[in-house]
């Protein structure tokens, strides 16, 4: 097994120490040349000829122009060459050509996909990551993220974001994702603008959307803009793909578990576009061919569709609508089924005053909806619980000059949450009708950010949010008596509040900083500073994400959540920016973080304010990153070195955690290695693999054992001071691209195997007195095996 | 509700592939804690409680749970009687015989032992509604191989839950069943390892007592079902091919409980339930309502409670079993096992 990663990782080295000599060109020959050098430009998906195409070698100043065949000629002296390829409608390429002798070269070029695209230009330069102030900020296009081995033959965005340094999740059967030492819930996961309470299908296997309907990720770990706002970690924007305006296309995919269809095109030439995509799992079908009874008699099944429109009203205006609706039901051979779902909706209206002055105003609508139904005979039930988001925003940029751009703007967002409703299924049932009341809040931000460049060497972005919170009645709240730890029995008062009377109201400024310093082209040094703060927090008192967890707003007693994060980071690149390193390191403040008290009881509660404690907490981390953009050969390699921690000290005992001792969070994984190798073996198969290394996450560890009523039990008294087994896990896949002349008919095969050597990752570590066996720990493990996958993917 | 089926449900995902394994771990601590185990009731005395030291989590042979000897024991009520408790055995006290607890009074404990002076916070008696019927319900658990399967009887107990007060109980069970051996088959290994035939000539059928046969507590809180008629399994009974081979008898005895004990009997469960899954909860200290005055910094392991009781029983014939197990052949003088020829009086 040790052996396998070796291997794999020499063979990775090797690639890379082959790449950074440049692509051999002609056989070891006598002499300096120069030497007949024919070439052929082709696009990189069609392999069709590229007509014009222009190659260049700045150096030589010598170059030429492709003919109808894609064909070029140069003379080239013998060594190292940069060779700049470029033509309209294509990604420039530099390629590092090294000339022995006669020879010939094919090179393939990318579209450029966001050339046409008239409104957003999102297309990244090479050196963004030097140029731009702010640091922190991990733009992925969904092709690289399509080059990632698949998970039973899904490309999973969620998935790929753990591989960026300085983020981490706690393990297979888990949904959320930690950024620099933030909890699950301090990430805004925007899906095309709308917030997205529940980014998973399947318990955390999948996620929520279709990859095919992404065009691009941007994860901001630090050095996030002013108009960002409401959660304390992060901001994972997921941007919609857009139909095209002049032809339709489409794409299909059938995995493992689920198939996913994609397609869109002009409903008016250059005026109205659509594209739509549906994604639906036939995992029920799965479930039912498997023997044990236990899971031929559960259900699991997902579905998720989206829908993009867009239309230009003229040159200087247009409207996108962008609709998503997901859902998820899932009942294990038994009486309980889980079912929860996301719909959302925004449309946004995009005017430019003049090519200096823009709006972008936008109507956001997003709800998530949560129900467990049990059908237990006596005692069956209902319980449904739901969010409705709803915002509108106005955001303004107004270009100085070039280089010095002001962006400000007002968003608002009324927020309600029905918390728990249990209603019996029917007349037999002995429970009765329940109701938590709704909560309400209005939360609004007002912001302003300026960038701006100062000289060529000086980049400085910086702007400050108001953001203003109201919790909102109707609502009966308790008063406590200030003398004993909170608790229903200690009641003193209880107040109600009119419908939209203002309960309790948080407000504050959250100042953004980033700055750059560059000492040459390639290098730069960046500082950043960012505080964020959050009024809606996901209540879940298990060691990760799980179904059953409900949203709470921030009240009287709940406090927002708050972070401060320090930042530094140099920056350089090498080989004409085909090569990325970064050093960045963190310091982030916690305050007001949520934690349970022993044995919460957190469903359908209305008092939830007497089981919750706050605390406080820091995070801290190093992250290396080297990453290789050219072809055949590219990846990273990523290293982060993190702590974040924790300390809830309260009044009496009931309301301290271990002892009122620091403590690491459940998701405190200090050393994090990630390396991923994309590589084309020839134009038709292409391979790529992941290793992920973690340390391994924190458990309790039973201080002793006690006999109660014939049973060993297992006694506690600290949190999280051991650890489980580290983890480490290889994922291959092979991608095997039969490409025809014909447009209509493109496909790919991807055969992919997950956890390779497979290794029993534990997911947790536990203490059980079974009977038979001494009381002792187990380990679980997710996955035990290797998981091999294949699926096909077409374009048409 | 949600707990049981999460190992199952990642199991069911990846159809297969998720695994439970034993780790060889070294717990380092060594937390030596008071454990009170008792309560006392409104059942007509003795009422028994053990006192016992928390050990190093390990095998049996690893944390030795050592009883605390030569402890005054006695309980105060409200009204100031006191009670005193004899040591029965090493670290097992008991109430005189024929001392009931009353439904009202609030009740207080008192430890004197050699590790310190222990006292339990206050503990009100509330009144526990009765059983109005007792039922039972055969129950099979699917299984990957149909001949090998796990199944038992559930006992389901109906009370009316008083609308006017919040209610919290708990089920205690005591089951007597025959089990018929096969003494005429008994062997033993020589010094040498072979098997030598002995046949016995005595006992084939026995009458066997046991406490309840599951490692969690059947607790109950009205703060759903308030004021109705309910139907809540009080216990569960695994058919292991011995215990159904004529008839079972069940006595199931409801307790009332005060809304602390509810808490700390569920804390307890959910310790008990802990399995590795997505939905497992901290870790946590089951610490309860008594305190150490002697050092207040060293928690205690266990609660004091007083609650009002109601019991009733049933008998379950063998052919409520639906499917019956493989019965279980015991070549042994039923004797030996701790099982008894007599017929108990409340037997018929």
């Amino acid at each position: 097994m040790i052996r396998i990663i070796i291997t794999s990782l020499i063979i990775a080295f090797s690639i890379l120490q082959i790449e950074a000599q440049g692509r051999i060109i002609g056989l070891e020959t006598s002499g300096n040349g120069p030497f007949l050098i024919k070439g052929k430009i082709v696009d990189d998906e069609t392999r069709e000829p590229i007509i014009g195409a222009n190659v260049f070698i700045e150096s030589l100043q010598i170059g030429e122009s492709a003919d109808e065949e894609g064909k070029f000629e140069l003379s080239i002296p013998k060594g190292l060459h940069q060779l700049r390829v470029s033509s309209i409608g294509y990604e420039e390429d530099n390629i590092l050509i090294d000339i022995r002798g006669r020879g010939s070269i094919t090179i393939r070029l990318m579209q450029n996909i966001n050339q046409l695209d008239e409104i957003v230009v999102t297309a990244v330069d090479p050196d963004a990551n030097i140029r731009n102030a702010a640091a922190g900020v991990e733009k992925i296009s969904m092709k690289s993220i399509e080059g990632l081995p698949p998970f039973v033959g899904e490309v999973d965005v969620l998935k790929s974001i753990t591989l960026l340094p300085g983020v981490n999740s706690a393990g297979e059967a888990s949904s959320g994702f930690n950024v620099r030492g933030g909890g699950y819930d301090q990430n805004l996961i925007l899906l095309g603008g709308a917030p997205l309470y529940n980014p998973s299908h399947l318990f955390g296997f999948f996620s929520a959307f279709n990859s095919d309907m992404i065009n691009s990720v941007t994860l901001f770990k630090g050095g996030i803009p002013s108009n960002y706002g409401g959660r304390a970690s992060s901001i994972l924007d997921l941007d919609y793909a857009k139909g095209d305006m002049q032809n339709w296309s489409g794409k299909a995919s059938v995995g493992t578990i689920s198939a996913k269809i994609s397609g869109g095109g002009p409903i008016i030439k250059d005026k109205l576009s659509v594209l739509g995509g549906v994604r639906v799992s036939y995992s029920n079908y799965l479930l039912g061919l498997i023997k044990d009874p236990n899971i031929n008699n559960s259900a699991a099944q997902f579905y998720d569709g989206n829908i993009v429109l867009n239309y230009n009203i003229s040159d200087k205006s247009s409207i996108d609508y962008t609709g998503y609706l997901s859902s998820d039901a899932f009942n294990f051979a038994s009486d309980t089924t889980f079912a929860w779902g996301n719909q959302n909706h925004v449309l946004t209206w995009k005017y430019a005053f003049n090519d200096k002055f823009f709006l972008k105003s936008s109507i956001v609508s997003s709800q998530y909806n949560f129900s467990i139904l049990n059908n237990s005979g006596f005692s069956n039930f209902t319980l449904d619980s739901k969010i409705w988001d709803r915002g509108i925003n106005a955001d303004l940029k107004y270009i100085i000059k070039e280089g010095n751009e002001l962006l400000f703007g007002i968003q608002s967002k009324y927020l309600k949450i029905n918390p728990g409703s249990l209603k019996p299924q029917n007349g037999e049932s002995s429970i009765n009708p329940f109701e938590v009341p709704l909560e309400k809040a209005l939360e609004s931000g007002a912001y302003i950010q300026h960038d701006v460049e100062l000289g060529k060497w000086v980049g400085l972005s910086y702007g400050i949010r108001y953001v203003d919170y109201r919790y909102l009645g109707s609502k009966t709240t308790y008063l406590y008596d200030e003398l004993f730890p909170l608790s229903p029995e200690t009641v003193t008062e209880v107040v109600n509040y009119e419908s939209n009377k203002v309960i309790q109201q948080y407000g504050g400024f959250e100042p953004r900083v980033s700055l750059r310093f560059s000492f040459t082209e390639n290098t730069s040094l960046k500082f950043g500073y960012n505080r964020m703060n959050q009024f809606i927090h996901l209540i879940s008192n298990t060691a990760t994400i799980a179904p059953t967890d409900i949203w709470k707003l921030s009240d009287q007693y709940i406090k927002p959540q708050t972070a401060t994060q320090y930042s530094a980071g140099f920056f350089q690149n090498f080989a004409n920016n085909t090569i990325e390193t970064s050093i960045e390191a963190y310091y982030k403040s916690l305050d007001n973080v949520l934690e349970y008290k022993d044995g919460a009881d957190l469903i359908l509660n209305p008092q939830i304010e007497t089981e919750l404690l706050s605390g406080s907490g820091e995070a801290y981390g190093l992250e290396v990153y080297v990453k290789k953009k050219s072809k055949p050969m590219s990846g990273w390699i990523s290293y982060t070195y993190s702590r974040s921690l924790r300390q809830v000290v309260g009044p009496y005992p009931s309301e301290t955690i271990n002892n009122g001792l620091v403590y690491p969070a459940n998701y405190d994984k200090p050393h994090d290695l990630t390396a991923v190798l994309d590589y084309e073996i020839n134009p038709f198969v292409k391979y790529s693999a992941i290793f992920t290394y973690s340390t391994g996450r924190p458990v309790t560890f039973p201080s002793a054992k006690f006999s109660f009523f014939g049973d060993d039990v297992a006694y506690y008294d600290s949190r999280n001071q051991n650890r489980i087994l580290d983890y480490h896990r290889l994922d291959m896949s092979l991608t095997f691209n039969f490409n025809t002349k014909k447009k209509w008919l493109r496909g790919d095969w991807v055969l992919s195997v997950y956890n390779i050597y497979g290794r029993k990752n534990a997911f947790s570590i536990f203490f059980d007195d079974l009977p038979g066996s001494p009381p002792q720990a187990y380990k679980l493990a997710v996955l035990g095996t290797a998981f091999p996958s294949l699926s096909y993917n077409v374009e048409f | 509700m949600i707990r049981n089926i999460l190992p199952i449900l990642v199991l069911t995902v990846v159809a297969l592939n998720a695994c439970i394994d034993p780790v060889d771990i070294n717990t380092t601590e060594e937390k030596k804690l008071l454990v009170v185990e008792g309560f006392i009731s409104t059942k007509p005395g003795p009422h028994t409680f053990k006192l016992s030291k928390s050990a190093k989590y390990g095998s049996i042979f690893v944390g030795f749970s050592q009883k605390e000897e030569n402890a005054t024991i006695f309980i105060k009520d409200d009204l100031g009687k006191q009670v005193f408790l004899d040591e029965l055995s090493p670290g097992l006290y008991q109430t005189p015989k024929g001392y009931q607890a009353e439904v009202g009074r609030t009740y207080t404990l008192i430890i004197n032992s050699k590790s310190g002076q222990y006292i339990s916070l206050p503990e009100k008696l509330e009144p526990v509604p009765i059983i109005k019927k007792l039922e039972a319900r055969f129950k099979k658990f699917p299984s990957v191989i149909p001949e090998i399967f796990k199944s038992g009887i559930e006992i389901y107990s109906t009370f009316d839950d008083p609308a006017d007060s919040q209610n919290f109980m708990f089920w205690d069970a005591r089951g007597t069943f025959i089990m018929n051996t096969r003494p005429d088959l008994f062997t033993y290994r020589d010094g040498e390892g072979k098997i030598i035939s002995a046949p016995k000539d005595c006992c084939a059928r026995c009458f066997f007592e046991e406490r309840k046969a599951e490692a969690e507590f059947r607790i109950y809180s009205d703060s759903k079902t308030n004021g109705n008629e309910n139907r809540v399994l009080a216990a569960y009974i695994p058919d292991d091919g011995a215990r159904f081979d004529e008839k079972y008898l069940i006595r199931i005895e409801q307790y009332s409980l005060s809304r602390k004990a509810f808490q700390f009997y569920n804390l307890l469960n959910e310790q008990l339930s802990i399995s590795g899954d997505i939905f497992d909860p901290p870790p946590a200290g089951t610490n309860g309502n008594i305190v150490n005055i002697t050092n207040p910094e060293q928690q205690v392991i266990g609660f004091f409670h007083a609650s009002d009781y109601y019991s009733d029983s049933i008998y379950i014939e063998k052919s409520a079993i639906l499917e019956a197990n493989a019965d279980k052949l015991v070549p042994e003088d039923c004797r030996v096992l701790g099982g008894d020829v007599n017929t108990p009086s409340y037997w018929h």
